[in-house]
């Protein structure tokens, strides 16, 4: 799950690592469809919210894989595609009444306007001041919003329902699992794309951009396509919180949202699909329940030092260590331990 | 292989971690009830820590306090305990903990938690619910679109017209007024409120400038302002450090208008000596007078160096909570009906709170000038 255009070689020897058999990859689908029915085993109101929560998180998390991680685009501007998308999904589905099952595929298309719009303004530049540029365009869209008396100015909208199927989705279980459907999708387009021809040139130019070029790979095309597809999820992803929080305000565009984001896809990997999705999870969880541990006063402390600690021992994040030579090798090793010493 | 054996310990790790989220302890309790007597429980969301802990905390202490209060008075046949929500200053997590109070917890009432973009969200939750609302915020709109809110404080637009009303008795010909607003639903709101109050006094604003929030540096702004020099600059903005850097730069710079603004949580501290002769609306001030001092006495005594107006409303709210469980009863519905009956009810902060026609409890505001270690009271007189 951890990108990279080298072989799947491990450990000194150079082989292959060794098979697990086709029984994982049936684990993996039943995994996921335990989390289909988690809300049902774990029926508490308040916690399928969190869980509804979680999931928006993990997909604005893997928009950041998409983006940063897959394309080598370091962009600081996802509240600006959440935030748009927060606001579509108020407009198209909370005021003018449309479906959400239609309605949150247009608010994904407003997020891809969005996204290849802030690609087009951006992408003339590269590294920090294309990180600083996506941040100044995310501040600019709030500036718009904020002033602008149709979309409520400061104080934002309140006061609508956002409907999927023709049921309301402040229903928590329903969020829960219309945003596992997206995190789904989202997933599975992912993994698509990096075994497709698209994924490959956009590794190719994430490694070297000037190399990738000078193979015929149109290296801006592809990365706005990036910002096309992460800004269309972070749009849903900003969709699906309006149905959470029940209101949308200019704090949709915050720079804290697009910072704790940043430090999820950071600790978890920012090119380890797998590896932010774990992190997602378990810092929302940590976020949400850190008053439980007396360490809500911490958290932003703690958040700073996952970022120093994982930049200075795991660059590659704690997804990366999932192709560790030394964490396959130690597996390798309990493996023949298990196996009377053969592998 | 490897990477769909990659991707399944993932997903168990992911499970496991979603499983153990299912075990989340309770929110920490305030003060213990008396053995003897049912324990009435309510929902506290504060803003605890984060950006604004300065308000989250008041509200903390001001309950706190007056649970302490009641509990050793003994004259309910019940004892209350807060049961305590920090929201991190962070909407989700307000939302969050606001349908955990009243879900899985099954609390009947909730207060807090105190800033706009938190508060409306968590009592869009409670409205939904049928759940009553002790709100502090001054937002208008709160009490106006939920009716399930009652404020214990002032709201926005009499808090301004306070400030009309001050600037209306001592404004001199051919003096000015300016308004300085942050470009926030409270300060673009409060801006928009003074500009229409002013115009009924026949007061145009000489100068109206917004600012956006955390600015660091304030130097157009106040050179805009010693251009024209006006009396008083009516001050929209809640951020306690944007509060103190436009006191502290104006006083660099020389402007030698009166600044006339909301009572920031912490602002007064930020300033320093800037602040002195910064004049604050509010609906109670920590002053010499004896029920303003016992309480700022009580509320000191949870930790609170100087006690705020969130704090003495919180105290008061408190005490309202108690009289409306005494005279309504435990559920939702009988502590909105309640609050509804308390009329010429007697706080220790304020002594005029009026639930029985609308839900907002004060008609009134006042001002006072911090003078360096105190508050003295200029207004009304």
């Amino acid at each position: 799950m951890t990108d990279t255009l080298s072989p799947a070689t491990t450990g000194a020897t150079g082989r292959r690592a060794p098979s697990a058999g086709n029984l994982l990859p049936i684990i993996g689908v039943v995994v996921a469809a335990v989390a289909v029915v988690l809300p049902i085993l774990v029926d508490d109101f308040a916690f399928n919210y969190l869980m509804s929560y979680t999931v928006i998180t993990c997909i604005l998390a893997l928009t950041m894989h998409l983006l940063m991680g897959l394309a080598g685009v370091f962009s600081l501007g996802q509240a600006a595609m959440f935030g748009a998308g927060a606001y579509a999904a108020v407009v198209i589905i909370g005021q003018t009444g449309i479906d959400g099952t239609l309605g949150l595929f247009l608010v994904a298309a407003v997020g891809a306007v969005i996204g290849i719009l802030m690609g087009l303004v951006t992408l003339r530049t590269t590294d920090l001041y294309l990180a600083l540029t996506t941040l100044a365009f995310g501040y600019i869209v709030e500036n718009l919003v904020r002033n602008s008396d149709w979309l409520g100015g400061p104080q934002g909208i309140t006061g609508f329902d956002i409907t999927f199927a023709g049921s309301y989705l402040d229903e928590p279980k329903l969020l829960y699992w219309v945003g596992l459907g997206f995190l789904y999708l989202l997933i599975v387009i992912i993994m698509s794309v990096r075994r497709s021809k698209v994924g490959r040139a956009l590794m190719a130019t994430r490694e070297s951009p000037i190399a990738a070029r000078s193979i015929g790979i149109d290296t801006r095309r592809y990365k706005l396509l990036a910002f096309g597809v992460a800004g269309a999820f972070a749009a849903v992803a900003g969709g699906l919180y309006t149905a959470y929080a029940l209101v949308v305000d200019p704090s949709v565009f915050g720079i804290d949202l697009t910072l704790s984001v940043l430090a999820i896809a950071i600790v978890g990997g920012l090119r380890s699909m797998p590896g932010i999705i774990v992190v997602a999870i378990v810092l929302t969880y940590f976020r949400n329940s850190a008053e439980t541990f007396g360490a809500s006063q911490y958290v932003l402390l703690i958040y700073g030092l996952l970022i120093v600690l994982t930049l200075r021992f795991l660059p590659q994040g704690l997804g990366g260590l999932l192709t560790s030579p030394r964490v396959l090798a130690a597996t390798r090793s309990i493996r023949a331990r298990f196996h009377g010493g053969t592998q | 292989m490897i990477r769909s054996r990659k991707f399944a310990i993932t997903a168990l790790a992911v499970l496991g971690v979603t499983a153990l989220a299912g075990c989340a302890q309770p929110a920490d309790t305030g003060d213990g009830g008396d053995g003897d007597k049912a324990t009435f429980k309510f929902a506290v969301v504060a803003e605890e820590t984060g950006n604004y802990a300065g308000y989250g905390t008041q509200l903390v202490a001001g309950v706190k306090a007056a649970v302490k209060d009641i509990n050793a008075a003994g004259d309910y046949n019940f004892t209350l305990e807060p049961v305590i929500y920090d929201c991190q200053s962070d909407q989700a997590i307000c939302v969050q903990k606001t349908r955990q109070a009243i879900t899985s917890d099954e609390l009947p009432v909730v207060m807090g938690p105190i800033v706009s973009v938190n508060i409306v969200p968590s009592a869009e939750v409670t409205n939904r619910a049928g759940v009553p609302h002790l709100v502090m915020a001054v937002l208008p709109a709160l009490t106006a679109d939920y009716d399930n809110t009652f404020r214990w404080g002032t709201q926005n637009d009499r808090s301004n017209q306070t400030v009309v009303d001050y600037v209306e008795a001592n404004l001199k010909p051919g003096e000015d007024v300016a308004i300085v607003n942050a470009t926030t639903d409270f300060g673009k709101g409060g801006a928009v409120i003074q500009t229409e109050q002013l115009a009924d006094i026949g007061v145009t604003p000489a100068l109206t400038i917004g600012h956006d929030p955390d600015q660091a540096d304030y130097t157009p702004v106040i050179t805009q302002l010693k251009e024209l020099n006006p009396r008083y600059v009516l001050l929209s903005d809640s951020n306690p450090a944007d509060v103190a850097k436009l006191l502290r730069q104006a006083k660099e710079l020389g402007l030698e208008s009166e600044w006339i603004g909301a009572d920031a949580s912490g602002s007064i501290d930020l300033a320093g000596a800037a602040a002195i002769g910064y004049k604050t609306v509010s609906p109670w001030y920590p002053t010499e007078e004896a029920n303003s001092a016992s309480l700022a006495e009580k509320l000191q005594a949870q930790g609170i160096e100087i006690p705020g107006w969130i704090a003495a409303m919180a105290y008061d709210a408190t005490l309202g909570l108690a009289e409306a469980v005494a005279t309504g009863g435990t559920t939702s519905e009988e502590i909105w009906s309640g609050l509804e009956g308390l009329s010429d009810f007697d706080g220790l902060a304020r002594g005029d709170w009026d639930f029985s026609k609308d839900h907002m409890g004060l008609k009134s505001s006042t001002i006072a000038t911090w003078n360096g270690t105190g508050y003295e009271s200029v207004w009304p007189n």
